[in-house]
């Protein structure tokens, strides 16, 4: 990666205010044009202020506002990053028949083999990434701990084991585990009708043997920025399923994700794998680039995670491409009353564990609390949570965007007026907090920045009616009562009911948002 | 509020209006001044919500704010958000519990609301036995169907229908060449030497006896477009409604909301049938108004949301291919650019179509915005720009929502509004802008928007959007 980033120019300068960074477009490191500092920033002076990004012929100009680490404040100044233009044909893989000889036929302990050398190119190149890391931080929206947790995470994310774990649970079948389907054809023991027509021909011929087979597809993945490691599983869901992809980076992950580009590059620059991945930032909804690469025939798969825009966005434009959508979902809690007569303190901290998955940037992460018993004991319950997010505050103190402490002040100035707010704040700035509503709550309204409602039920069964498929994950407390409640919950339309202070928790083959997401991503076959 | 700063906040309300209708009608237009009665008047409203409205005295005490000098404060911490006015729990309308939502308006309003609401099952009842009891509530509703309800006393409600007509009057008489010679000459003096009060109700009176009004709304209803149609529609002794109903409030929720009851689908299907049920014709009754119109040598005006005026236009295309009006005919429209549908109209697109199938000038196709929280009306000219009348203190906020400063700024799109006085009038909308203040190529000055739109994250609001959910 050093050697790359030597000879290209690229992360070259971590205090610069200007650093280039490359595409990986089918394997080969793509990087930007030479352009000079003072050329990149004056071209945002006559774009509006909250432009993030600029075409300049055959760069993309992106620049994201610098966070000073130690007062959490926008500095005023940016980070400015120079991207190659890129162009759909770029990305699109035609070539079905090199496709089928070459990346298709790889075995999946060659899969492993892969994901092995990338690990091993974290490490010898752990100086780059250390720098890169660096670059990152400067305006990374998430806490140090968090951000820093995201790059250490790397290793684990690309870990053989839990990879080869999805594939064999996520693509069993037949009793038979994934990793042969992927590999090739595997004849299932079916008892076979052979049609009507046979049967009124009179003469039925022996039939073939049936057979099935996990056929790898070309996907293009619409990757959100609300956690940095959202490009990286999404990638590594492409190769898994050993798939000819392209990543689309997400504006606020962009860097973590070219350090992935590089990893491929330098680890295992021949791989079939890397020759068939592009990953590459354009801006969202750009439809010199989008227009084609939603269209017929561009893609076999289309995977979109994030904004409701986003994905509402594809949804209309990808009709004739099948798409697996990760829509936007929040986490909530429910607390029975059986938390009053123990250590109340505790199951704050369980609660608040939840509320802090990616800072509550996660569709996983708790934003609305249920608490069972009476307004006194909701009150009590909120308090002892409003010191639990203080100690995460203390923790993993967070840099609070303008824009959410903009709906912060919507809220306590207008529907949310007669709510009771108990929060946190580091100097006269608010840190983190816990609204007691006494009514209905607007999910819409939520700024996810640690902020939780608590809404009081008299009956845990009274939380069901605010259940939907928009919520993703419940954490309930006490276990009875969740073993009791599972059922009902998740007919609602819920994906995961945890125990409280797991709902973070991950293993190979586990489903995502309802669906075993590998299965979605290969075209079944019959052959 | 006591008698002495009662008639001080009148006088300084009724010098802006006048000072409005000299802005409007270009004529010698002193901007000081204005900007002193509008200090004058906002800073004795926030002595009066601080002293009677609860909603702004909690806001007032949490942020340690008393009595003020100057506007700073009031710009940085005491501007509510509008959905302030829905500050309830919406079980309570559910529970049809109307004894709570006297007592939720309470807080929002100047009195305490003793309105006795005993046999009251529907929002409608309720709005009309609060009117009926001097609070009169205009509301507005969003795509979740939660309505904002904004309480008017009897003047209040007179400041928001009649203020505008002072200084809407000379921009539609003089600068669009509506109305008769004799109106366009009577004009100037008549605002000299009238009250506002009195040459609002001489203009109504006077009306414009030569067009038939044509408006693609309710006859009948409290929220914020249908009473824009409502009022003008006073100025035409010909006057033909799409709906000729009641909108129902009670169903404009359950649509968003869905019904769960039988009394609720009864609503429900009853005001379908009147709405989608006879879309096709209603759209033909007006369109036979338009054309009798025509051929007796009368002029029109109509007036709709931006969706609805598409669809007028689009029918007379396909069933009447062009239907030229005469001149001086103008088109009025406003209320939200978005359907429900996310279908967004194209202004440019809309004014040639209308042009096109009415044959009329494209200056004759007017826009307006405003929202039901405020008390005038800003009205687009041929330069682009929404011109903000002298009677409102426009604030704009950044994503903080921290007042800007400059004759340059974008953000959210605030207000202090001097004629507020029943409910607290310094409001931050949902909607961001891009304000310019100077000198305009049309011969107006001050503050204009030369951009509107729905800030990020907000649920859609305006009254088209509305309409266009009821896709009648």
């Amino acid at each position: 990666m050093k050697k790359i980033c030597g000879e290209l120019g690229l992360f070259a300068d971590e205090g610069a205010e200007v650093v280039r960074v490359p595409h990986l477009i089918k394997g080969r490191v793509v990087a930007p044009p030479e352009m000079a500092a003072n050329d990149v920033i004056d071209a945002f002076t006559s774009a509006p202020a909250e432009a993030t990004y600029i075409k300049a012929g055959p760069a993309l100009l992106v620049r994201e506002p610098v966070i000073d680490r130690k007062s959490l404040h926008a500095t005023g100044r940016y980070l400015y990053q120079v991207f190659p233009a890129v162009g759909p044909d770029d990305l699109i893989e035609r070539d079905l028949d090199g496709l089928v000889s070459g990346l298709y036929a790889l075995s999946f302990a060659e899969i492993e083999d892969y994901l092995r050398s990338l690990i091993a190119g974290l490490d010898s190149g752990r100086e780059t990434v250390e720098r890169i890391r660096r670059i990152s931080l400067r305006v990374s929206a998430f806490p140090d701990a968090y951000h820093d947790a995201a790059f250490m995470s790397f290793p684990v994310l690309l870990d053989p084991a839990m990879g080869r774990a999805m594939v064999d649970n996520e693509l069993a079948a037949w009793g038979l585990k994934g990793s042969s389907f992927l590999d090739g054809w595997v004849q299932v023991p079916a008892s076979i009708f052979p049609g009507l027509v046979a049967l009124l021909a009179g003469k039925a011929p022996a039939p073939a043997p049936a057979c099935l087979r996990a056929m790898p597809t070309r996907q293009l993945h619409i990757t959100a920025g609300n956690s940095p490691a959202v490009p990286v599983v999404s990638a590594l869901r492409a190769m898994l399923t050993k798939s000819a992809a392209a990543i689309k980076l997400p504006y606020g992950a962009t860097i973590p994700g070219a350090l992935l580009a590089l990893l491929m590059a330098a680890a295992a620059p021949d791989h079939p794998i890397t020759k068939n991945f592009s990953i590459a930032y354009w801006p969202g909804g750009d439809e010199g680039v989008e227009g084609a690469l939603l269209g017929p025939g561009a893609f076999d798969r289309i995977v979109v995670w994030g904004a409701p825009e986003a994905v509402a966005s594809v949804r209309q434009r990808a009709l004739f491409t099948r798409a697996v959508y990760f829509n936007p979902r929040y986490g909530v809690s429910m607390i029975g009353r059986e938390a009053f007569g123990e250590d109340l303190d505790k199951v704050a901290a369980l609660a608040a564990a939840d509320v802090m998955i990616w800072n509550q940037k996660a569709c996983i992460a708790s934003q609305v609390h249920y608490v069972e018993g009476g307004d006194e004991q909701a009150r009590r319950y909120a308090e002892a949570l409003r010191g639990a997010l203080a100690g995460w505050d203390e923790r993993a103190p967070q840099y609070v965007d303008p824009g959410a402490r903009g709906r912060l002040k919507r809220m306590q100035r207008g529907k949310y007026i007669n709510a009771e707010w108990l929060l946190n704040r580091r100097g006269d700035e608010f840190s983190s907090g816990v609204v007691l509503m006494p009514g209905e709550f607007d999910i819409l309204d939520h700024p996810m920045c640690r902020l939780v409602a608590v809404r009081r039920v008299g009956d845990l069964r009274e939380a069901l009616e605010f259940l939907h498929h928009g919520v993703s994950t419940a954490g309930i407390y006490p276990e009875t009562r969740r073993l009791e409640l599972r059922d009902h919950v998740l007919a609602r339309g819920v994906s995961n009911a945890f125990p409280l202070g797991q709902c973070e928790r991950l293993f190979g083959g586990m489903a995502h948002d309802g669906m075993l997401a590998l299965s979605n991503l290969v075209d079944w076959k019959n052959g | 509020m006591n008698d002495a700063r009662k008639e001080r906040l009148e006088r300084a309300q009724a010098r802006l209006i006048k000072l409005a209708q000299a802005w409007a009608g270009k004529w010698a237009f002193d901007a000081d001044e204005a900007r002193a009665l509008r200090r004058e008047a906002i800073l004795i409203n926030h002595s009066h919500y601080l002293e009677s409205v609860p909603a702004y005295g909690k806001l007032a005490r949490e942020a340690g704010i008393g009595e003020v000098n100057d506007l700073d404060p009031i710009k940085k911490e005491l501007m509510s958000t509008d959905d302030l006015f829905k500050s309830y729990q919406q079980e309570w309308l559910d529970r049809r519990d109307f004894g709570r939502m006297n007592e939720w308006l309470s807080t929002v309003f100047h009195a305490r609301i003793r309105i006795d609401v005993t046999g009251v099952r529907t929002i409608d009842e309720w709005i009309a036995r609060l009117s009926a009891g001097g609070v009169i509530p205009v509301y507005s509703s969003g795509t979740t169907g939660a309505f904002s309800f904004v309480p008017r006393d009897q003047r209040g409600w007179n400041l928001f229908t009649g203020a505008p007509v002072c200084y809407l009057t000379p921009t539609l008489l003089l600068e669009k060449n509506i109305g008769k010679w004799w109106q366009r000459l009577l004009f100037r003096p008549a605002a000299r030497a009238l009250g506002w009060e009195s040459f609002a109700r001489l203009v109504r009176r006077m009306g414009l006896p030569d067009y038939d009004g044509i408006f693609l709304n309710f006859r009948r209803g409290n929220m914020g477009i249908q009473l824009v149609g409502q009022e003008f529609a006073r100025l035409f002794p010909d006057a033909a409604f799409l709906y000729d109903i009641d909108l129902s409030a009670s169903a404009l929720r359950l649509i968003a909301r869905g019904a769960t009851s039988d009394d609720d689908r009864k609503i429900l299907a009853d005001f379908q049938a009147g709405t989608i049920g006879k879309k096709d014709e209603n759209y033909a009754r007006v369109i036979a108004r338009i054309k009798r119109a025509a051929e007796g040598g009368k002029k029109v005006f109509v007036f709709g949301a931006p969706y609805q005026v598409k669809e007028l236009a689009e029918i007379v295309g396909r069933t009447e291919g062009r239907m030229p009006l005469l001149p001086d005919s103008f088109i009025l429209f406003g209320g939200g650019w978005k359907t429900f549908e996310g279908e967004r109209i194209e202004r440019e697109a809309l004014v040639k179509l209308i042009a096109d199938t009415f044959g009329i000038a494209a200056e004759h196709v007017v826009e307006g915005y405003s929202m039901t929280e405020i008390n005038c009306v800003m009205v687009r000219c041929e330069h682009g720009r929404f011109h903000v009348p002298p009677v409102l203190e426009p604030v704009i906020l950044d994503e903080e929502l921290r007042p800007l400063e400059g004759n340059d700024v974008s953000g959210a799109f605030g207000f202090l509004d001097p004629f507020a006085v029943s409910y607290p009038g310094f409001i931050i909308s949902g909607d961001n802008v891009r304000m310019i203040d100077g000198e305009c190529g049309c011969g107006l000055s001050g503050p204009a928007f030369t951009s509107i739109a729905r800030a990020p994250g907000r649920e859609v609001k305006g009254c088209g959007g509305i309409m266009a959910s009821v896709r009648a």
